[in-house]
């Protein structure tokens, strides 16, 4: 056993260490080039016929000698001195004298772990039981490397990618180790060396020195603390099938899924082959990190963001992120195409407008029943019976006639009726005109009632202080009738210089006083001239209310007259404020309802006013029994011109009624024989029918 | 007689004809006539609801009367808008309470008016026909008036228990003795009213005709 001399301190060593026991520099330079080459770094197995993988064989090269500097003070680590060499070579070649050393380079790194080189010379002379071989070392890492470690080498173990050549895998300068392959190397080397130093070394050794760079920067000579991407290059295929624990197989199947789901993942050779960063570039800025004074870790970042690649405009750099699975099964399908079917049977309802449109299993916004769709028929047929579907089929037709117009037939001009209208007509008109046109005389006078003489009585008690309220309670159709008899009436009050207020409960009322007061004027010539006798009170609106109101306050229920003026500044009317101040009350009316509302709600006010009715024929019937009553409420009742003419006979003066007394009478008389005629004539139809019946039921009878 | 009588006979008596040609049957004639007459009748009322009611009792008060005339024309005023919303459905149901209030004192004042006026002082008839004293002051001979007032009584009676009506079963006959009466009274009455409606009803012919002749004779002799 022989002696070595450390390269860094001097001193002499035996042959078998490694490390210099002084000074714990590497001795690799103190053994012998030749030899080392010629031995493998793990040696073979006995008995293996398969030769060791490249990359194996190039980790036990041999490492290439290096001069050893003069040290001066604490010992630096090869790396560190190696890169302040060639800073300074860098910078002798283009003429710039470089400053010293930095202070932190000159300072003794304590707490740095010693450098460790490792040599087959070294391996095969030190039978060191407790360093392993890179290869046992992959081999024995089953229990000892991280998951994530073998997640990244099983890719690599179950396709081999082919063997790059030598240069690409060690490029000459500043191989830096990546952080993932620094466990792999300790694994390989003594537990004092540092982690991140071996790879390195070995894979300098195992580079080409030559070509593009310069020799002064071979391999040995640069130790940086990290990785390049060129150290992470997966190894060669090792010389045995390296078999994976089962743990392993488990645990790497959710790689091999993720690069099946993820096919547009470029490999690493395809990145470099579609210009990504290449060994040569690699390689080329490696000089450029070391000349400027960078940490090793910024060197790292800045090589990376070279290699990176080139800028891309900012629509292209907006790739497309991708979007978690979860997210990915919300996103709006397409309407068109690209999503696959939903399974037979089931309908998944697709929204098609709206913000939702496009998601699936959205609840539809409209439920079924009211989509205007057509009901689909279902063919039952209802248990009725004949009966049930012609009254079904009789009522169809109902009401499908109520939609349709019927037609009003057009009647002749001359029906059936006809003559029988005109001789009717004939038999009532042609007397009456006969009558009036040879002023014929008629019927008698009728004697006047005790009810036409309490009229008379009351009219001839008015004087010229009287006030008189005659109501024209009447509509125009009855005008012919009643005004006769009111102008009997009211030619006898003006006659007796009463003053007569007129009023209406219906809305034509006021139109039919001032007729009826014309009619008087021309008639009688009454009143005179100058003689104010007449005020027109107008409408009351209200029906049996405004005669409740009436009763109580006349002159606010009837504030001005039809004229529009003040009617209760008459001397003769400013102090009357109520009916029962009246002299008398007189109700025209041609209505039993009318006549009735009058009685009820005027007659119980009037107290000592005395009323009567100018009624029509037909009411009379109706409006006795308040005449007859004991005490009476109408104190007086003149119906009808038979009534008018009893009246003018009982005054012993021709009136009004007096004109068309003989042709009422004599159409009064006709009416009747033809209301007897027509009676008998539909007894006689009545007999002869039934007689036709009981004929045809005896001979129905006796036919048998 | 001045033309605006004069063109009042004329049209009296072209109207009349033509009301009068309802005796060869409905006839376009006829109906403008009675047209006509719903036509203006229609008229006249509007036109004397506005110039009587509305605007002297209600719009002339609001716009020119005295604060208290105005106060006192404010709640009519109201009331009438709400009962004019009626025409429109949207707002129908403001209307409802004035109907309410209508309908309300309207059937108060008209029950009130019947009990006190008709109900009560018939009542009190019928039963003073039997009065001895009423009778004796009257001067008719009291069996005489004891038949008449007999005669009132049972035809009354009979007549309200003809509308004696019976649900569940026929009436029963002594009810149906009773009423028997009553349904000849009720026809002596609807004869009497009959006679009256055919009273009027020729009395109003004979004025027309009165008016067709005058026409005629002011046509013919108008120096007459």
């Amino acid at each position: 056993m022989g002696e070595i001399l450390c390269s860094q301190c001097g001193k002499a060593n035996p042959s078998d260490a490694v490390l210099c026991r002084y000074c714990s520099a590497p001795l690799i330079e103190a053994a012998t080039p030749s030899a080392a080459a010629s031995e493998p770094l793990i040696p073979q197995e006995k008995g293996s016929e398969e030769p060791l993988p490249d990359w194996l064989r190039e980790l036990s090269a041999p490492l290439p000698s290096q001069p050893s500097p003069p040290s001066e003070g604490p010992p630096l680590p090869d790396w560190l001195k190696e890169l302040g060499a060639v800073a300074e070579q860098a910078e002798e070649e283009r003429g710039v004298e470089l400053p010293s050393e930095p202070a932190w380079l000159d300072l003794p790194e304590k707490g740095a772990p010693p450098t460790v080189y490792k040599s087959a010379s070294v391996e095969e002379e030190s039978p060191l039981e407790e360093e392993t071989t890179l290869a046992e070392a992959l081999t024995n890492a089953d229990t000892s490397l991280p998951h994530w470690m073998s997640a990244t080498e099983t890719p690599g173990e179950q396709e081999p990618p082919p063997s790059p050549p030598e240069e690409q895998l060690a490029p000459p300068e500043a191989p830096l180790p990546s952080p993932a392959e620094a466990p792999l190397t300790a694994l390989g080397t003594e537990e004092e060396t540092p982690l991140w130093t071996s790879p390195a070394e070995e894979t300098a050794a195992a580079a080409p020195a030559e070509g593009i760079i310069p020799s002064r920067l071979s391999p040995p000579q640069f130790e940086t603390p990290f990785p390049t991407e060129e150290a992470i290059a997966p190894p060669s295929p090792p010389a045995q099938p390296f078999t994976t624990p089962p743990f392993l197989e488990e645990d790497l199947s959710w790689l091999s899924e993720l690069e099946a789901a993820l096919p547009g993942v470029p490999a690493e050779e395809e990145i470099e082959a579609e210009g990504g960063t290449s060994t040569e570039e690699s390689q080329l800025r490696g000089p450029f990190l070391l000349d400027s004074d960078l940490s090793s870790w910024l060197a790292i970042s800045l090589t990376e963001e070279e290699t990176a690649p080139p800028a891309e405009t900012p629509e292209e750099a907006l790739q497309p992120a991708e979007l978690p699975s979860w997210v990915q099964a919300m996103r709006p399908s397409p309407l068109e195409g690209g999503e696959p079917a939903a399974p037979p049977g089931e309908e998944e309802h697709v929204e098609g407008v709206g913000p939702l449109a496009g998601i699936r299993g959205v609840l539809p916004a409209e439920p079924d029943v009211a989509q205007a769709t057509k009901p689909r028929f279902l063919g039952q047929r209802l248990q009725v019976s004949q009966a049930q579907e012609a009254q079904a089929a009789h009522l169809r037709e109902l009401i499908a006639a109520e939609t349709q117009p019927i037609a009003i037939p057009a009647q002749p001009l001359l029906g059936t009726g006809w003559l029988l209208r005109l001789g009717i007509a004939f038999l009532l008109v042609l007397p009456i005109l006969l009558t009036q046109a040879l002023q014929a005389p008629g019927f008698p006078y009728p004697m006047p009632t005790a009810e036409i003489l309490a009229v008379q009585r009351l009219v001839e008690a008015q004087t010229n202080t009287s006030v008189v309220l005659l109501a024209v309670d009447y509509q125009p159709a009855y005008a012919p009738e009643l005004d006769t008899l009111a102008s009997t009436v009211l030619t006898h009050l003006w006659q007796r210089q009463a003053l007569v207020l007129t009023l209406s409960t219906l809305p034509n009322g006021p139109l039919q006083a001032e007729r009826l007061a014309s009619l008087v004027r021309a008639k009688a010539g009454l009143p005179r001239e100058g003689e104010n006798l007449f005020v027109n009170l107008g409408y009351l609106p209200g029906g049996p209310l405004a005669l409740a109101s009436l009763a109580q306050q006349i002159q606010t229920a009837l504030p001005q007259e039809v004229r529009g003026e003040n009617p209760w500044e008459n001397p003769r009317l400013r102090p009357l404020e109520r009916l029962d101040q009246l002299s008398l009350v007189i109700v025209a009316v041609e209505d039993p309802q009318r006549a009735r509302i009058w009685v009820e709600q005027i007659s119980p006010t009037l107290r000592s006013t005395p009323m009567i009715m100018l009624t029509s024929a037909q009411v009379e019937v109706l409006v006795r029994p308040y005449l007859e009553a004991q005490p009476s409420q109408v104190q007086g009742l003149l119906s009808g011109w038979s009534g008018g003419a009893a009246y003018e006979r009982a005054r012993a003066r021709s009136g009004p009624v007096s004109g068309h007394w003989a042709a009422f009478s004599t159409a009064v008389f006709n009416g009747g024989l033809l209301l007897i005629l027509g009676s008998l004539v539909a007894i006689a139809q009545t007999g002869w029918a039934r007689l036709k019946e009981r004929r045809a039921a005896h001979r129905a009878g006796g036919a048998p | 007689m001045n033309l605006s009588e004069v063109l009042g006979m004329f049209l009296g008596f072209v109207l009349s004809l033509m009301v009068l040609s309802y005796l060869l049957g409905d006839n376009p004639l006829f109906r403008f006539a009675a047209h006509l007459l719903v036509g203006v009748a229609a008229g006249s009322i509007g036109c004397i609801a506005l110039l009587q009611v509305i605007w002297p009792r209600l719009l002339k008060p609001l716009l020119f009367g005295l604060p208290e005339e105005r106060l006192l024309a404010l709640p009519p005023f109201l009331l009438s808008l709400l009962l004019l919303s009626r025409a429109a459905p949207r707002w129908h149901g403001f209307g409802g309470p004035v109907l309410a209030f209508l309908s309300g004192v309207g059937a108060a004042t008209v029950v009130g008016g019947a009990l006190s006026g008709t109900l009560f002082p018939q009542s009190m008839a019928t039963i003073n026909l039997f009065d001895s004293q009423a009778i004796q002051s009257s001067g008719k001979p009291l069996g005489l008036a004891l038949l008449d007032g007999a005669i009132f009584l049972v035809g009354t009676v009979s007549a309200l228990m003809y509308f004696h009506y019976h649900t569940r079963a026929a009436r029963p006959a002594w009810l149906q003795v009773l009423s028997w009466p009553g349904q000849l009274v009720m026809a002596i009455a609807l004869g009497a009213i009959f006679a009256g409606v055919l009273m009027a009803s020729l009395s109003a012919l004979v004025e027309r005709l009165g008016a067709l002749l005058d026409f005629l004779n002011w046509v013919v002799f108008p120096g007459q």
